[in-house]
């Protein structure tokens, strides 16, 4: 009760500070915090009983915009390790666990997919991890999908054009990708795409870093090439924060850092906890800052991200947002997880 | 290399190939006649008299010593009979098999199925994730049926069509590993092998996979292809044969995948269901009617062959080939991927 009525002075404080929009007030205040049902199944989005009257123009919970930054191979125990000050200084201003859990096999394509598609590979069945043009893409309704649909303007920058079988290119408005591995010099490098599409406004963007576990199948896991790899990437998500602060973008945002897989040795894709255990941190707009005490799993951002913007959530998702870091009740003994077809 | 897209393209479905329907099944007309003791349901335990060594003893599970697992590569077994493929009729008809009821792992690819077939183990345990040729990730890991085959001193046989089959055991246990395009060439090559004794062979036919994925599942070149590879199955039944192999070999043929249009992704149970059919000395002629798994093979493989089961195998050995109980059922899908 405390922590609803914390919220709803929250909720006032900011809406104030906003101004000008007093009108839509009283609309607002009761429809953004009902409790949601604590059973771990497929819980809708409590949206979709309480529809907002404009969906588009007015986002819920004051989120205007949602950056998913996914940071490929970083195990939680990198980002000390390799002193990645901004991701840290979003676990100070954010939520986080450094215990969320990927899927198995724990492999980049199959992993992003889980996570942006929202469903274990059971159901989106993408578990090949090269780039195969010819198999289509995720099955499902993807998170993309949902703010296509919404009119919202959807962003995919990439470190690896394999990621493009994640969402049909009908769903994204942008998709770019910058393949370092090859010898070719490109004209362009990831932050600088990334930046374009900042500078052109965006309401969903997935920007990706390769570099961490490119280092990592070339010198190990941990291994100081791949911390200095992160740190590079460190570097360069502050240089797109900071150009989201100068243009007024950053403060309404919300920022979901986590990533793909962990790994061991020069590997991963197995079962291993070194490869599974990803670490899963959100900041932003209405974000309680605190350590989650919740199970996470990598397909929960795709849920967590259409709770967010006040999508509807497809019954099909496995994934459920993660109620926690909007300081609204969750179940904390939550077993999911990924099983095989039965 | 980098690459935009800005303008958003619907993806055009591709042309969906019609499966053949005209092929029209052929009645008996088998090329090879096998001649075999009509297997009994019921295993007497009387011996046969010692005084007369000309009679015959009926085939027991105690007479296999050698085991030959054949892989058609994509080979759903709905298209065993509208191919038709003669001579794996013959040992279906003959033998015992699984009509519709066996299934891969959940990712129905070459490499990962092959080595779920091959080693009994679930996709996470046997660690091939990938289906593509990485000789840096090593080899199927766990203890498999070649390994075993190896230690115990026989030789060993592995006959592919495709490189990345090797990965699916390691160079220190198969004693011969060769890799042969092409259905003639496996002939070629699967042939000498076939005169003297051996204990374990793979032989792996990729011409249906390949004729899948460029004319589609169901086709008239895809059906050609397999008709192609049985008629090699006849030459090796009569190889086999001529050199008094025959009545003491188990062969077990089943398939990683099935397949529907030109993919198999995942997205039908076509993809997903099996051949499953063994035929040798002991097993009864019978269907299968309970959920099988391609992780079955390597463990039935290994009990037909008296190895000892390992613990951690996901598969079970199919008792019921054998006209005995199972001792035990799967009771569900048991891997996690």
């Amino acid at each position: 009760m405390i922590r609803f009525l914390k919220q709803l002075i929250l909720l006032a404080l900011f809406l104030q500070a906003c101004g000008g929009t007093s009108a839509s007030l009283p609309t607002l205040q009761p429809a953004s915090l009902p409790t949601p049902t604590l059973t771990p199944s497929h819980t809708p989005s409590p949206f979709t009983q309480t529809p907002l009257p404009s969906a588009t123009s007015t986002p819920a919970l004051n989120v205007a915009r949602v950056l998913i930054v996914s940071f490929d191979g970083l195990r939680p125990d990198a980002i000390q390790a390799a002193e990645m000050t901004t991701v840290m200084s979003l676990m100070q201003n954010g939520a986080y666990t450094l215990n969320a859990q990927t899927i198995v096999p724990s492999l980049t394509l199959p992993s992003h997919t889980s996570m942006l598609v929202g469903t274990c590979p059971a159901k989106h069945i993408v578990r090949w991890n090269e780039y195969v043009p010819e198999n289509g893409y995720a099955l499902g309704t993807d998170i993309f999908d949902l703010a296509n649909n919404a009119g919202l303007r959807t962003v995919m920058v990439a470190g690896k054009e394999k990621l493009r079988q994640v969402t049909e290119p009908s769903s994204t408005d942008f998709f770019g990708f910058v393949d370092s591995t090859d010898k070719v010099n490109d004209i362009i490098s990831l932050e600088t795409m990334a930046i374009e599409e900042i500078r052109k406004g965006f309401d969903l963007m997935f920007l990706h870093f390769p570099d961490g576990d490119l280092a990592g199948h070339a010198d190990g896991w941990m291994s100081n090439e791949q911390l200095l790899a992160y740190r590079l990437d460190d570097k360069s998500l502050g240089l797109i924060f900071d150009v989201m602060k100068s243009r007024n973008l950053y403060d309404d945002t919300l920022i979901i850092v986590t990533s793909d897989h962990g790994g061991h040795d020069t590997t991963h894709g197995s079962d291993l906890p070194e490869d599974l255990t990803i670490p899963w941190i959100i900041s932003g707009p209405l974000i309680v800052r605190n350590e989650l005490a919740t199970q996470v799993y990598t397909m929960d951002t795709a849920a967590t991200v259409a709770f967010a913007l006040g999508l509807p959530i497809p019954t099909e998702w496995d994934g459920i947002p993660v109620y926690e870091a909007f300081g609204l009740p969750f179940d904390p003994l939550r077993a999911g997880g990924c099983t095989g077809t039965p | 290399m980098w690459g935009v897209a800005y303008t958003p393209t619907p993806n055009p479905n591709g042309d969906i190939v019609i499966a053949s329907e005209t092929s029209a099944v052929l009645a008996n007309n088998i090329a090879v006649e096998i001649q075999t003791i009509a297997p009994t349901a019921t295993i007497t335990k009387t011996p046969a008299p010692t005084a007369t060594i000309t009679l015959t003893p009926i085939p027991s599970k105690a007479d296999i010593e050698r085991v030959i697992i054949i892989s058609f590569d994509g080979l759903r077994p709905d298209a065993i009979d509208l191919a038709p493929m003669p001579n794996l009729i013959d040992l279906r008809d003959n033998g015992a098999h699984s009509p519709l009821n066996t299934r891969t792992i959940d990712y129905p690819a070459t490499s990962p199925s092959h080595a779920s077939m091959l080693t009994g183990y679930c996709m996470e345990d046997h660690g091939v994730i990938y289906n593509k040729f990485f000789q840096y990730m090593g080899y199927a890991k766990g203890t498999d049926i070649f390994q075993l085959a190896h230690e115990a001193g026989m030789k060993t046989i592995m006959i592919v069509s495709k490189d990345k089959m090797r990965q699916m055991a390691e160079p220190e246990t198969t004693d011969v590993f060769e890799i042969a395009y092409g259905e003639p060439a496996i002939q070629r090559t699967v042939l000498p092998y076939l005169e003297e004794d051996f204990g374990l062979m793979f032989v792996h036919f990729a011409g249906g996979d390949n004729r899948g994925h460029k004319y589609g599942w169901m086709s008239g070149e895809y059906m050609k292809v397999l008709r192609e590879g049985d008629a090699v199955l006849g030459e090796m039944i009569k190889t086999l044969k001529e050199n008094n192999l025959f009545d003491t070999t188990l062969f077990i043929i089943s398939s990683d995948h099935g397949g529907h249009d030109r993919n198999h992704i995942g997205l039908l149970i076509e993809d997903y269901r099996i051949t499953w059919i063994a035929y040798g000395p002991g097993v009864v002629q019978t269907e299968i009617e309970r959920q099988l798994y391609t992780f079955d093979t390597a463990v039935t493989a290994a009990y037909a062959l008296g190895f000892p089961l390992q613990p951690d195998w996901d598969g079970i050995p199919v008792y019921e080939i054998f006209g005995e109980d199972p001792l035990k059922t799967h009771d569900g899908y048991p891997c996690k991927t």
